[in-house]
């Protein structure tokens, strides 16, 4: 295999209704257009996608992509993945590890997985060698043993893979796609939609390389990149503390600050002794055996591998820990043993499980338990209250939920569709929006995170906004905001409940995101400045491809992305009034912190500013034509009239 | 004299051997209660005070809870140190 430059982009359908299999070219100016990964992704599902399909009929296509920074050595290795959810959105999300360089070096950027297969198979590509294996034997395993199975069938330990586990298969609510054991993504739908095709894994090994286009530029780009990353040069209080310890370190921080979800988020603080025996300090003192990083990474090797050391839980293997599991699996439910903690983490991996799903989705059935609207009758005698006094019998329930068996079945729906199963008011314990759970960061005491989650087209995710706030209003000054198009008072946006500025810098934040993402580029890796000024970015991606745009361009291009996103919801029939707080947000103070519930006179202004930000009509949240005409989008305006939609001037 | 509650937060435990502490202190001002933190744990002060302009380091931050309320991000280390205040090192 050759190496091949940086500019075009390969596309490779797989067809696993009829077996069929293509190349093709993307056009050229898709790269000018939408950048890559999960600009591509949107473009291609907007386009190929048609509204009202049935997420899990056969017209559903499964999109993974890579970008131009995939198996560069600037270590974004991102892979996107989107195809339409179940729940009627956009499915979008993004995972690390080395699948995505492999996949370039292979000669593809894209995948799309058309049909529906009869029987399990796995598609198996190295090189120009594409082939539908059958998947039978790998059918039903958990995610270690697939990878493992993969392993010793291929023979190859340059092979990277993505599969799905027990929940995948059996199309459980959220259920994600991983690789690498312990790397997940599209907890939107996508492992739920990748189980409904009947496809197992996808094994890729590559020989080839790409070019970088302009390699001394490439090289002063990255310089400038790193240094917003280093520790010794980074001016960001973030860099230290993730160097070593990571996000786990924000329950400490939260349980302080009224920000920590516990017992359903009714409260929003735990005690400071239960927060510090799940705290990543004990986790790095007492379980860490290996520190892993994604492919080339420039950062901190961020996922953590651990074994459990001690106790009935004792030799248990597993990896990561991120902010979220200290919440849902820690405070939500009012667990501080670490032991049991990580045992239900270790599981949601290795069954393919979505950690929110399963964290928030228990907390609000331990919460219906305790007011009388599940009964042991419901629970297969499980004593499902906080503080987890039947701790085996909760790591009994993830093989349930997984499996959809007894009790399992009814929270493998998701807490939202699990309400109305219910009844009787349930919903109102249900911290989901468009019908997927919550993350870790919370929205009272912090209005740009409560604007992100509600507006988000995936459903509540982190990765559309973050960071929630610039890590420092003084990092740069209003003349160099102007100068890079965001003309916002940082200061205001720096607050958190004050709603001025939020929609203005959600928007940036989206522009932001939207370009990261489309490199790829990871989360963690916008810290300092790196997501308000994309300059850097921009020059990483100019030398990389050769392309050479304004800068304006480059920005808008990543306002293309989330528009197209926006354009596939309101096709669907998503409007303003699904842009909304969990019931439990919009309704109930936080308590002892004075924090005000979201009420619709908070609300509402913040999502005026953003969908006016946006050029979005404030009545239905459709982007108007005038923004899709100066997007260069107006056939997205004739495809959306033409399904009915209103799109106002 | 004031009681004061210091939370130490990833790296910063790495420099203070402990999580959490119940401290009594002199200092009127963070500034001065980082000082005095330096005597007892030695490079305190080098994490948290730029060398060179003498106010927070950008890559390091302090929350402040005055008694019985929320906390808030430090900008100046000359803010007074307030009887039963909780401050988080990290």
């Amino acid at each position: 295999m050759k190496n091949r430059s940086n500019d075009t982009q390969i596309l490779l359908r797989v067809n696993l209704s009829t077996g069929a299999v293509s190349r093709e070219e993307l056009p050229r100016d898709w790269t000018r257009l939408y950048l890559g990964a999960r600009g591509v992704n949107s473009r291609l599902l907007f386009n190929e996608v048609p509204a009202g399909i049935d997420p899990w009929g056969d017209q559903n296509v499964l999109y993974i992509g890579t970008g131009p920074m995939d198996g560069l050595p600037v270590g974004n290795s991102r892979i996107s993945i989107a195809c339409k959810s179940p729940r009627g959105s956009v499915a979008e999300g993004s995972g690390g590890g080395f699948f995505g360089p492999e996949l370039r070096r292979a000669g593809y950027d894209y995948l799309a997985i058309h049909g529906k297969a009869e029987r399990p198979v796995y598609l198996y590509i190295c090189d120009e060698t594409v082939e539908i294996r059958d998947a039978s034997h790998l059918w039903g395993l958990t995610t270690d043993k697939t990878d493992a199975a993969l392993r010793s069938e291929i023979c190859d330990p340059n092979f990277q893979f993505r599969y799905i586990g027990p929940a995948g298969e059996n199309c459980v609510h959220a259920s994600v796609i991983m690789g690498n054991l312990n790397n997940s993504a599209g907890r939107a739908g996508c492992g739920e939609v990748m189980g409904s095709k009947k496809l197992k894994a996808i094994a890729v090994r590559g020989t080839g390389g790409i070019r970088v286009a302009n390699y001394a530029a490439f090289l002063d780009a990255y310089k400038e990149y790193r240094s917003r990353l280093d520790l010794t040069t980074s001016r960001d209080p973030w860099t230290p503390v993730w160097s070593v310890y990571g996000a786990p370190v924000l329950a400490r921080l939260f349980t302080d600050m009224g920000s920590l979800m516990t017992f359903n988020a009714r409260e929003m603080s735990w005690g400071r002794d239960k927060t510090a025996r799940i705290s990543a300090e004990v986790f790095l003192d007492d379980y860490v055996t290996k520190a892993k990083a994604c492919f080339n990474c420039p950062w901190t090797a961020c996922q953590k591998q651990y074994e459990i050391p001690k106790g009935k839980y004792k030799g248990f293997k597993g990896g990561n820990y991120w902010a979220g599991q200290p919440v849902v699996f820690g405070s939500s439910i009012d667990n501080d043993d670490l032991d049991l903690l990580l045992v239900i983490s270790g599981l949601c991996n290795q069954y393919g499980l979505d950690i929110f799903h399963v964290g928030f989705t228990l907390s609000w059935a331990m919460e219906c338990f305790e007011n009388g609207l599940l009964t042991k009758a419901d629970t297969d005698g499980l004593e499902l209250r906080f503080g987890c006094p039947d701790p085996d019998g909760l790591v009994d329930l993830m093989r349930k939920i997984a499996c959809k068996e007894g009790f399992g079945a009814l929270l493998a729906m998701g807490s939202w569709e699990a309400s109305k199963v219910v009844g009787r008011g349930a919903e109102r314990f249900s911290l989901s929006i468009k019908g997927q759970e919550l993350e870790a960061i919370t929205e009272r005491n912090n209005y740009m995170v409560a604007l992100g989650v509600a507006v988000s087209e995936v459903g509540p995710d982190h990765t559309r906004w973050y960071p929630p706030y610039p890590c420092n209003p003084n990092l740069i000054s209003k003349e160099e905001l102007h100068e890079l198009g965001v003309d916002l008072d940082l200061r205001k946006a720096f607050q958190g409940r004050n709603p001025e500025e939020k929609g203005k810098l959600l928007r940036w934040f989206s522009i932001s995101r939207a370009i990261v993402e489309s490199m790829p580029g990871c989360v963690f890796l916008v810290r300092d400045t790196l997501g308000l000024d994309l300059r850097p970015w921009w020059k990483l991606f100019g030398s990389a491809t050769g392309l050479e745009m304004a800068y304006p361009d480059f920005v808008r291009a990543g306002e293309r992305v989330f528009n197209l996103e926006r354009a596939f919801n309101v096709r669907e029939g998503f409007s303003r009034a699904d842009d909304r707080p969990p019931i439990r947000m919009a309704t109930e103070d936080v308590p002892h912190f004075g924090y005000p519930k979201l009420s619709p006179e908070v609300f509402e202004p913040m999502l005026d500013e953003y969908y006016e930000a946006n050029g979005w009509s404030k009545t239905t949240s459709v982007p108007t034509a005038g923004k899709l005409a100066e997007l260069e989008m107006s056939d997205v305006t004739v495809a959306l009239q033409k399904a009915g939609v209103e799109v106002e001037p | 004299m004031k009681t004061l509650q210091l939370v130490y937060v990833a790296h910063v435990c790495m420099l203070s051997g402990v999580v959490e502490e119940q401290a009594s202190s002199q200092a009127a001002t963070l500034r001065q209660l980082i000082d005095e933190l330096d005597e007892r744990y030695k490079g305190f002060c080098e994490m948290f005070v730029d060398a060179v302009t003498r106010q927070l380091r950008w890559d390091a931050a302090i929350y402040y809870s005055p008694p019985g309320a929320p906390p808030v991000s430090v900008v100046n280390l000359d803010q007074p140190v307030q009887d039963q205040a909780v401050i988080t090192f990290w």
